[in-house]
Parts: structure tokens; C-alpha cells; sequence
């Protein structure tokens, strides 16, 4: 049996050795990005709280489904979002795309 | 034999009506078979047999491909004919949590989904225990990866079993007993993986997902057509209508914040942790690819859920507001509004989901095995070819597994299965630390799943109360919560990863992001 626990065994460093580049919160546009799901956390929570409760129909659809599928719209604008920012970001290094 | 309820997703009385009209419902199901068996044929002519080609077809799935296969893996038999069940009892407000929950799951696919992709083509990764059990250095976070794998996959694979087993019953004029046809189903899906991988699961997928989504739509336009247009579908609730189309719902179960957190925790567990949909992401052939896989998927499963399911749900409850199992609901309302044969189409779309969530899970559950355990802990020097033959071995065994457990104890499947989703995602801390937190410890990978799986356990043996009590997610988030927490905290009493592992990982992914 080779039952492995390296970790032991590893010379581990310090937390401040750690290179900043790789810190969790993002930089730059990255930043935006995650204030802006951020929002639409936000948005979907009050439009759950004020509209979902109306017993209404919009266009023949339940406004909570209409709800629903607003949430899913601002995702989707999100995801362009991420799209257009990683274009921009290959763009401007394209070296890193070259092992793709 | 008693099955349990959740899984008896059509009604046996249909065989009775089927059987009058044996030779249509049989051209059907024998025409879905002979396409099942082009795929395969095709499949096999591109299956290079070797182990890379059978657990990520080379990483070279197109986008497409790789929508269709990550929908059609999530998107079970049981969830076909069990979410228009659960809307015809909770209302909108169930399929409104759904829909958030996928929402939300789209840029958590493509935020973990382009690391791992990375981190597969730098280190030639094929399963999540390669990625977690190499960046923490330790088989017993490795281990953590087989377990839930195994509890996950064979506990769904049981009950795509048990309910095809009953939808061919039914499909055949119940010719067919149950258990052959659970037999039959296990021994057609053994074939198509052993003879083609993964490329061959990931076509039948896309063929299964088209054809679902085509079965839907009629489904749909048959539905508004006899409600006479979109709204007549909701006012025809009459009386309900107020409560069935809003939150909380006619139970009163989903208040805003529970809708929101059933959904993103659900389907976070299902969607993101799921070691079929994360060998999916080495598979696929560009980490831009993802862009486009995220974005599909939302779209297409809003489209599904809301002219889908929603309708489905709806209209069932007003054309059999009192029916003994809401579960029914599609396949009698197939029956009822649509002709014979496209109704037919209807259940063998059934079928479809349940083969192609079965083919993959049964061949991620091999390849996990086989890999993080046996080949990690037990050979390591194993040869590829001998790691292949050994994958095809475990799929058969895990098959006759699954057959036999579903004979002998189907009524435990339906609560294992909600176990086996919050063991997934349990997962999800350790995935977090290796591709985004470089602070994240051993310790803490091994301490916050150990911790949160053993909360999940006691609660649902009621040994610890659930602070977060919720009828639909026994456990799960109070689980989720313990583990995040522990996994934070012992990261931050404890040293990170050594700084070369931290440059093979994060240092990678912030080079080639």
C-alpha cells in the first residue's frame, strides 16, 4: 500500500511569501464584475420580496416566472460581460493564448 | 414489489393503454435504439482505446457537444418526470428557486470550469481526486473524492435503474418485467462505454439533449393549444392561481431567501461539485470554449424549465388537480393532449435522460475508483492499459451493483441520494482553495469536509438539530456552512501549500486565465 501524505513531510512558507498577483480579490475590471453579481444577488432578493409576491400576469406569464426570467437575463449579461473582458485581456497578451 | 414513490414516474395503469397500440410504442423505442446504436458505432470508430480518449475523449469536445452532455448528464429521467410533479404540488415558486439555482451555477461552471480545464492541460488531470489529491498533497482529501464519487454515482445510477426499469414496463405494454428491464438498460449502456468512452456518452448525450428539448417543445404547443393560449394554461387554476403562482406557494415552503438558497445550494452541489460535469471540463477543447457552454446552458435550461417543466407542472394541475402521484403528471398529460405516437416519443425522451445520466455516472464512478484509489493508493506503477481494463472491470461490477441493490432495497435509494449530493458538495471548499485561495491548508482540506459530511449524517439521523431547517435541503446547508467556516478558519491557524505546488497551480491558472 502507497498511501501518500506529502503535505507532512513539505516545507511550507510563510503566508506572506504567498505572490500578491495570486490574491482572491480581483483586480480591475475582474472587480466590477463581481460587484455586479453581487447586484443582481441584490436585485433578485427584492424582486423576489416586492414582485414575486404579486399574484399577476404579465404577457400571460405569472410575474414571478417574468421575474425569473429577468434574473436570468442579468446572468447572461454577466457572462457577456466575462466574455468581453477575456477577449480584451487575450488581446492585449496573446502569447497566452498560443498553448490553447 | 413496492417501489417508492418517487421513483414510479409513470403510471403503471399506461401499460394497459399501450398495450392496445404495442406496435406504434415499439417502433419508437426501436427506432430510439438503432440511432443509440449508430452513435455507438460511430463513437467506436473514433474511440482510439486508449485511457486519455476514454476518460476525456483527448480534450476534445466541442462546445456543443459539451452543452448538450452537461444537460443531458444533470438532467435525469427522475427530473424529467419529477419536476413538473413538484410544480404541480409547490407551484411557481419551486421552479423559480430551480431557475436561480442555474442562474447562478452558469459563471460558477465557467469560473471553476476555465481553472480546471487549465490545470487538466498543464498537469494531464483526469479526475477531481488528480486535482485535489495533488495539490494538497494527501490521499486523504484523494479518498474524500472517491467517496463522494462512489456514494453519488451509485446512488443515482440506482435510481435511473429502478425508474427505467419501470418507464420500459410501461413502454412495452408490461411485457417487460421490471427487472429485465433495469437489466436490459444496465447491459446497453455497459456496451456503449466500454466500446466508445467518453466521446461516445458526450454524442449520445447530444442526440438525447436535442431530442428532449424537441419533445418539450411540442409538448408545449400542444398544452397552450388545448388551454386556448399562454394565459388560459394559469387562469385555468381558478381558484389557486393566487397561490400558485407566487412565492411563498400554496404550502407557504419558499420564502425569498429559501428560494434563493435552495437553488444556489442545490444546484451548486449538483451542477458544479458533480465529478461527471467536472471531467466534463478537462474534456472540452478550449477554455474559451467554456464562454459559450456557460451561456448555452443558461439559455437552453431557461427555455426547458420555463416552457417546459413550468407549463408541464401547471397544466397538470389543472387538467388532475387531485392525482395520487403528482410524479404522473407528464406522462398522463403526454397521453392525454398529444397523439399516440409523439406521446410515446415522449416516454422514450425518458428513457433517453435516464441512459444518458446512467452511461455517465457509472463511467465516472469507474474511472474515480480506479484512478484515485486503486491506481493511487494500491499500484501506483499501474501501466495505462492495464488502468483502461481495469476501468471496463469496475463499470461491469458497478453495474450488476446497481441491478441488485435496486431489486433488494429501493425504497433506501431516494434518501441516499439526497446524502450522496451533500457529500458532493462538500467538495466545493477544497475545489475553492486549489484554483482561487493559495491560502488554503491540508489541514483545512481535510478538517472542513470531514466536519460537514459528519453534520450532514446527523442530521438527517436527527443525532443534531438543523439550524437551517428546510423541508426541501435536509442538512445540506448547515453542512455547507460548518465546512466553509472550519475550511477558512484552520487555513488561517495553519501554513499554505509550499510555494512551488502554489506556482504549479494558482501561478499557472494566473498566467493562462
Amino acid at each position: 500500500m502507497n498511501w501518500n501524505e506529502g503535505w507532512r513531510q513539505a516545507k511550507r512558507p510563510h503566508p506572506s511569501e504567498i505572490p500578491e498577483e495570486y490574491a482572491l480579490w480581483p483586480a480591475g475590471t475582474d472587480r466590477l464584475i463581481v460587484v455586479y453579481f453581487a447586484a443582481v444577488f441584490l436585485l433578485t432578493y427584492l424582486g423576489l420580496e416586492y414582485l414575486g409576491t404579486q399574484a399577476v400576469l404579465v404577457a400571460g406569464l405569472p410575474l414571478l416566472m417574468v421575474v425569473t426570467i429577468g434574473v436570468s437575463f442579468l446572468f447572461v449579461v454577466g457572462l457577456l460581460l466575462m466574455a468581453y473582458r477575456s477577449k480584451r485581456h487575450s488581446r492585449s497578451e496573446p502569447s497566452k493564448e498560443s498553448s490553447e | 414489489m413496492s417501489w417508492p414513490p418517487i421513483l414510479q414516474i409513470v403510471p403503471p395503469g399506461l401499460a394497459e393503454d399501450i398495450s392496445s397500440h404495442l406496435s406504434e410504442t415499439l417502433t419508437v423505442l426501436l427506432f430510439y435504439l438503432a440511432v443509440l446504436g449508430l452513435i455507438s458505432y460511430l463513437a467506436h470508430s473514433r474511440y482510439t482505446g486508449e485511457l486519455s480518449d476514454y476518460v476525456t475523449a483527448s480534450r476534445n469536445l466541442g462546445w456543443v457537444v459539451s452543452t448538450l452532455t452537461i444537460l443531458a448528464t444533470i438532467w435525469s429521467g427522475v427530473a424529467l418526470a419529477g419536476f413538473p410533479g413538484t410544480v404541480h404540488g409547490l407551484g411557481a415558486s419551486f421552479i423559480s428557486s430551480v431557475m436561480i439555482g442555474l442562474a447562478v451555477s452558469a459563471p460558477l461552471i465557467l469560473y471553476f470550469g476555465r481553472r480546471i480545464w487549465i490545470l487538466g492541460q498543464e498537469h494531464d488531470f483526469h479526475t477531481p481526486g488528480d486535482l485535489l489529491g495533488g495539490y494538497y498533497e494527501s490521499d486523504t482529501v484523494r479518498l474524500y473524492t472517491v467517496i463522494a464519487s462512489l456514494i453519488f454515482n451509485l446512488a443515482y445510477t440506482v435510481a435511473q435503474l429502478l425508474a427505467g426499469g419501470i418507464v420500459l414496463n410501461v413502454l412495452s405494454g408490461g411485457i417487460l418485467p421490471v427487472e429485465l428491464g433495469m437489466l436490459i438498460i444496465a447491459v446497453v449502456v455497459l456496451i456503449h462505454i466500454t466500446t466508445t468512452g467518453i466521446r461516445g456518452i458526450a454524442w449520445l448525450d447530444t442526440f438525447n439533449g436535442t431530442l428532449i428539448l424537441l419533445v418539450l417543445a411540442a409538448f408545449v404547443v400542444f398544452i397552450v393549444r388545448d388551454a386556448g393560449g399562454v394565459m388560459g394554461v394559469f387562469t385555468g387554476l381558478g381558484d389557486l392561481q393566487a397561490a400558485h403562482t407566487t412565492i411563498p406557494g400554496p404550502r407557504g415552503i419558499f420564502t425569498p431567501l429559501q428560494t434563493i438558497v435552495f437553488g444556489t445550494v442545490f444546484v451548486a452541489g449538483t451542477c458544479v461539485a458533480s465529478p461527471a460535469v467536472w471531467v466534463r471540463m478537462y474534456a472540452i477543447r478550449g477554455k474559451q470554449a467554456l464562454f459559450r457552454v456557460a451561456f448555452a446552458y443558461l439559455v437552453i435550461m431557461t427555455f426547458v424549465h420555463v416552457f417546459g417543466t413550468y407549463f408541464i407542472g401547471t397544466y397538470g394541475r389543472v387538467a388532475f388537480p387531485d392525482i395520487e402521484n403528482p410524479d404522473f403528471i407528464s406522462s398522463l398529460l403526454a397521453f392525454e393532449f398529444m397523439p399516440f405516437v409523439l406521446a410515446s416519443v415522449f416516454l422514450v425522451a425518458i428513457l433517453a435522460a435516464i441512459i444518458s445520466t446512467t452511461d455517465s455516472y457509472l463511467h465516472i464512478l469507474a474511472v474515480t475508483v480506479v484512478r484515485d484509489l486503486i491506481r493511487a493508493v494500491f499500484v501506483p506503477d499501474m501501466e495505462k492499459s492495464r488502468e483502461l481494463k481495469l476501468n471496463y472491470l469496475v463499470i461491469m461490477l458497478a453495474a450488476g451493483m446497481g441491478v441488485v441493490l435496486a431489486i433488494l432495497y429501493p425504497g433506501f435509494i431516494t434518501p441516499l441520494a439526497v446524502v450522496a449530493g451533500g457529500v458532493t458538495m462538500q467538495l466545493l471548499p477544497p475545489l475553492f482553495g486549489a484554483v482561487a485561495w493559495p491560502r488554503a491548508s491540508t489541514e483545512a482540506a481535510i478538517i472542513g469536509p470531514a466536519a460537514g459530511i459528519l453534520v450532514l449524517v446527523g442530521i438527517r439521523l436527527n443525532l443534531l438539530p438543523d439550524p437551517f431547517s428546510s423541508p426541501m435541503l435536509p442538512g445540506l446547508v448547515a453542512s455547507l456552512v460548518v465546512n466553509c467556516l472550519l475550511f477558512v478558519l484552520v487555513s488561517y491557524v495553519t501554513k499554505p501549500q509550499p510555494l512551488e505546488k502554489i506556482e504549479a497551480f494558482h501561478g499557472v491558472i494566473h498566467r493562462k486565465l
